[in-house]
């Protein structure tokens, strides 16, 4: 069975509270925070599987 | 933060009401009478068997003691990424992982939490068996040293579990906030193809998956079954332009960017568009807006005041970068099973290797590396004029190559006895590369790439394990499990080039005795040293010594500069052996009450003996009312890298300037001068109480408080400044490079932990005539607190500790299935969090939360029957109970 995938990840493309200090050289976020700071992803993905749709990957 | 400790009991009432409404509201699917019946339980509601937390071999979501997620391929499909520990990030509430650029190996190995603690406080299983961890040991925040799951190809997986509770109890050290176990799959047939193709919105990172998964029949009844990745993902930059006050000077970027370079509107920093003209002694004596040499800056206006800004390589802008590494990565994972006559045979191995790639601190041409210096024959040599005109950025990397071999034999016997023996390997190692650096100390001999060193991690584990079904007068018999194991655990430390950690020559002040001091001078009368000189060549004022700001007074770093390499001397292997005992039972009581009991005994070559337990219960109030229960002890033995690591790295100080931190072992001179004591395990104690209930068909929902009491928890002390009489003391010593050592930390038993929180997972199907909706909803709150701390940690540690990370995580997950669309949509919210600049805690900012949302549409090429794949993709949902 072939599939086709579309997504965006963080669709509205936020970022966390850039840092008020500790953020010299160029740094803008915590980068010891859980909180994701890479933005929007974009992605497509085709996916291929044989044999029937019992067991759909 | 407003997750303030009465936020946690406020939140209490709300679930445990809804229980009680629901469960006397509806009667519907039994959950105490689910059966094991997994196969035919798609059109019912989610009960997976699971594996972990129990040793009962069929028991489900639906009626285990212990909360346990079961996460599908689906779920795991519909985040991109190659790295499965983002998978995690993204669909496990409890479980978080961090990006830390430009912090040595960590950058390449994430530092992972489950349920807000350490990466080592959660024990991995793949196939149930005990996974090994990662050569790197990350050295920031406490310091954690635990698996790369990065290293699991995402095709390979069946399912994750995720046991939200200690077991280790069941499973032995580690398992203290939980199990996560990957099942890889067991398909002997079919082919699966899947390529994908990924870029952030920003125009970088672009990311190529390419997998592939096929499953074969082994013999009459067997499977063996390989999946692989081949990834590749391009580095990302999430910086603005480098910017640094520069104390030396007076004028700092910053200023001149304020003053007179806002031109066309556009604005100027740092050294990525700010050109400096240096003084003979290495001072600025100009900073000028300008253009900085960057091949695609678009501001040429200027002319470039320095050739090939960032050093010798093709730069990419900007100087400093702040983003994901360079990665490429190949994973492949065999798994097969071989029934016998009376026994099957089984194993798995796994391989993956990840080079990874990314930038240090810019080191302007202003500091202590570029510092000139005088040569044997009296010459200058400035490594600004020939090696780094314009500063540089030192480029770090960590290959890894992981591999594990897994395999055992297993059966039943008439009596009702099952047997399980099995032996594993696994070795992961990191080794390093800089380049596009220098080793100061050397002067112009010096290389630009180095080879720092290396890190192995290596496991052995040999495992015998039994159940048997014991026929008593309950209403089922009691599972009796026991079994041993023994381990042999590995950590080695290989010594880098011998540029990367050389002593040169320049690292000492006037190396070749140019001048001629009163010391000198009075030492011995009867030498030639008779008056105080001056002897470069060519100097002509004889009866003075150099002048101040000659380079003879310069003294350069030593050490692969950014990351130096680890000298023999702290090049080292350390071995350790453990057994251990296990008897684990469990069975009904009556028809509603569900107990379990286990013990383990563990025994370390190195620190001695541990005796740790677990209680767990459940019981049905209603056929659709769970109750559960569980208490129990636990303990994490210091990992061999913890109690073997030595690591001497650079931070930048608030002037800009490079200093030297070191970590050594906590029985290391360096660290007995401030306190340091041999490390003794860890021990826990936890309990988790909680609910799960099916008030109406295809609708669960879980709640479960937790909490977890660390003592002597091992964290990595606070930095330990190195005076004048330290660093004299670190000299004798023998420490390399003592002069330039500014910090000195170890790992200590030093804090007492308690970690409290609430899991909430719902999870909703609906069928209409638009299609098969599911919801699903998971929700952590977590908060740590420090009950005391020694002399070890600060308080800036103490509060980012306890308010640094977000206190609240949620993932809503909706997917609705129509005709040969699914559409998935997922909103992920990070709480609030603090950060506190020192430990004054004058400074503290605040992290509002965030909300990301995730948007995915799939198309089948052939139309699924909306209700069988509602059905399946059910039983990928989390099968939380």
């Amino acid at each position: 069975m072939f599939s086709l995938k579309a997504g965006v990840q963080n669709v509205f493309d936020n970022y966390p509270d850039p840092g008020d200090f500790e953020v010299c050289c160029g740094r803008i976020y915590r980068s010891d925070s859980v909180t994701p700071w890479q933005g929007a992803l974009f992605y497509l993905q085709a996916s291929w599987s044989s044999g029937s749709d019992a067991r759909r990957h | 933060m407003g997750d303030h400790p009465g936020k946690l009991s406020s939140n209490l009432p709300h679930p445990l009401v809804l229980l009680a409404a629901s469960a006397a509201s509806f009667v519907a699917l039994g959950v105490a009478g689910a059966t094991a019946d997994n196969e035919d339980s798609a059109d019912q509601l989610v009960e997976v068997v699971i594996s972990v937390g129990t040793r009962v071999r069929t028991r489900t979501t639906a009626d285990t003691a212990v909360p346990v997620d079961v996460f599908g391929r689906e779920q795991m499909e519909s985040i991109n990424s190659s790295d499965l520990v983002e998978v995690l990030n993204a669909i496990v509430p409890s479980f978080s992982v961090r990006r830390e650029p430009i912090s040595d190996g960590a950058s390449f190995i994430r530092p992972t939490q489950l349920r807000g603690l350490d990466t080592h406080h959660t024990l991995v299983l793949v196939n149930g068996k005990r996974w090994h961890r990662a050569a790197l040991m990350r050295l920031g925040g406490f310091g954690a040293h635990g698996p790369d799951v990065g290293n699991i190809p995402a095709i390979a997986i069946d399912s994750v579990e995720v046991l939200r509770d200690g077991a280790a109890a069941q499973y032995g050290s580690d398992a203290i906030a939980g199990v996560i176990n990957f099942k890889l799959k067991t398909d002997a047939s079919g082919l699966h193809v899947r390529a994908r193709l990924g870029g952030y919105a920003a125009g970088d990172g672009k990311e190529t998956t390419l997998e592939a998964g096929i499953g074969l029949p082994l013999g009459a009844a067997g499977f063996v079954n390989v999946g692989a990745q081949v990834s590749e993902s391009a580095p990302t930059n999430r910086s603005e332009p480098y910017d640094i006050a520069i104390g030396s000077s007076g004028i700092t970027p910053l200023e001149a960017t304020r003053s007179d370079s806002t031109a066309d509107g556009i604005t100027f920093y740092g050294p990525d568009a700010f050109a400096y003209t240096y003084s003979s002694n290495g001072g600025i004596a100009q900073v000028l807006p300008g253009s900085d040499g960057i091949p695609d800056d678009l501001d040429t206006r200027f002319a470039d005041n320095f050739r090939g800004i960032g050093g010798n390589r093709e730069f990419q802008s900007p100087a400093q970068v702040w983003g994901q590494p360079d990665r490429d990565q190949t994973n492949v994972v065999i798994n097969a099973a071989l029934p016998l006559a009376a026994v099957e045979l089984y194993g798995f191995a796994t391989y993956a290797t990840k080079y990874q790639t990314g930038g240090f601190f810019y080191r302007r041409p202003g500091v202590s590396q570029l510092l000139p210096v005088r040569l044997a024959d009296g010459s200058i040599y400035d490594p600004r004029a020939s090696l780094y005109p314009s500063g540089f950025t030192p480029q770090f990397s960590g290959d890894v190559a992981d591999y594990s071999i897994h395999g055992g034999v297993r059966g039943d016997r008439a009596s009702g006895l099952s047997f399980d023996f099995s032996a594993s390997q696994g070795t992961d190692e990191i080794r390093y590369r800089i380049e596009n650096t220098m080793n100061p100390s050397m002067g112009p001999d010096t290389p630009t790439r180095f080879r720092p060193g290396s890190l192995v991690n290596g496991e052995v584990a040999l495992n015998a394990d039994f159940t048997w079904p014991w026929q008593v007068r309950l209403s089922s018999p009691v599972n009796i499990a026991f079994g041993m194991e023994y381990r042999e655990e590995t950590y080695r430390i290989e010594s880098g080039d011998p540029p990367s950690y050389q002593v040169g020559p320049f690292a000492r002040r006037d190396p070749f005795n140019f001048e001629i001091t009163q010391v000198e001078v009075d030492a011995d009368p009867n030498d030639q040293l008779t008056s105080i000189e001056c002897r470069i060549p060519g100097f002509e004022s004889v009866g003075s010594l150099c002048p101040a700001g000659d380079p003879v007074n310069n003294t350069v770093p030593i050490g692969s500069n950014g990351f130096p390499g680890y000298p023999p001397a702290f090049s080292s292997e350390l071995h350790r052996q453990s057994r251990a005992v296990y008897v684990d039972l469990e069975g009904d009581l009556t028809l509603r009450w569900l107990a379990n009991v286990a013990v383990r005994y563990e025994d370390y070559s190195d620190f001695g003996d541990v005796g740790i337990w677990k209680l767990a219960t459940r019981y049905s109030l209603t056929d659709n009312l769970n109750l559960r229960a569980s208490l129990g002890t636990g303990f994490r033995a210091p990992t061999p890298g913890q109690l073997a690591t030595t690591n001497v790295s650079t931070r930048i100080d608030p002037n800009g300037f490079p200093r030297a931190e070191g970590v050594f072992p906590s029985t290391h001179p360096a660290a007995a001068l401030f306190g340091g004591q041999p490390l003794d395990p860890e021990r826990s104690r936890s309990w988790t109480l909680g609910a799960a209930t099916t008030p109406f068909e295809r609708f669960t929902l879980t709640a479960d408080i937790y909490r977890i009491r660390l003592d002597e928890r091992i964290v990595l002390s606070s930095q330990f400044a190195v005076g004048p009489h330290e660093a004299t003391e670190l000299e004798r010593l023998g420490v390399p490079g003592a002069n330039d050592i500014a910090q000195v930390r170890f790992f200590t038993n030093d804090v007492q932990t308690e970690t409290s929180g609430v899991d909430l997972v719902a999870s909703w199907s609906i069928d209409s005539s638009y299609g098969s909706t599911t919801l699903n909803a998971a929700v952590n709150v977590n908060r740590t607190r420090i009950l005391d701390r020694g002399r070890f940690v600060d308080a800036e540690a103490e509060h980012d500790v306890e308010r640094g990370v977000p206190g609240t995580r949620a993932v809503v997950t909706a997917i609705h299935g129509v005709g040969r669309f699914d559409v998935l949509l997922r909103a992920r919210y990070y709480g609030e969090h603090r950060n506190t600049l020192n430990a004054t805690l004058e400074t503290v900012q605040n992290f509002g939360a965030e909300v990301m949302v995730d948007a995915e549409v799939t198309r089948m090429a052939r139309g699924v029957l909306a209700q069988g794949r509602c059905a399946e993709r059910l039983r990928q949902l989390p099968g939380s109970r």
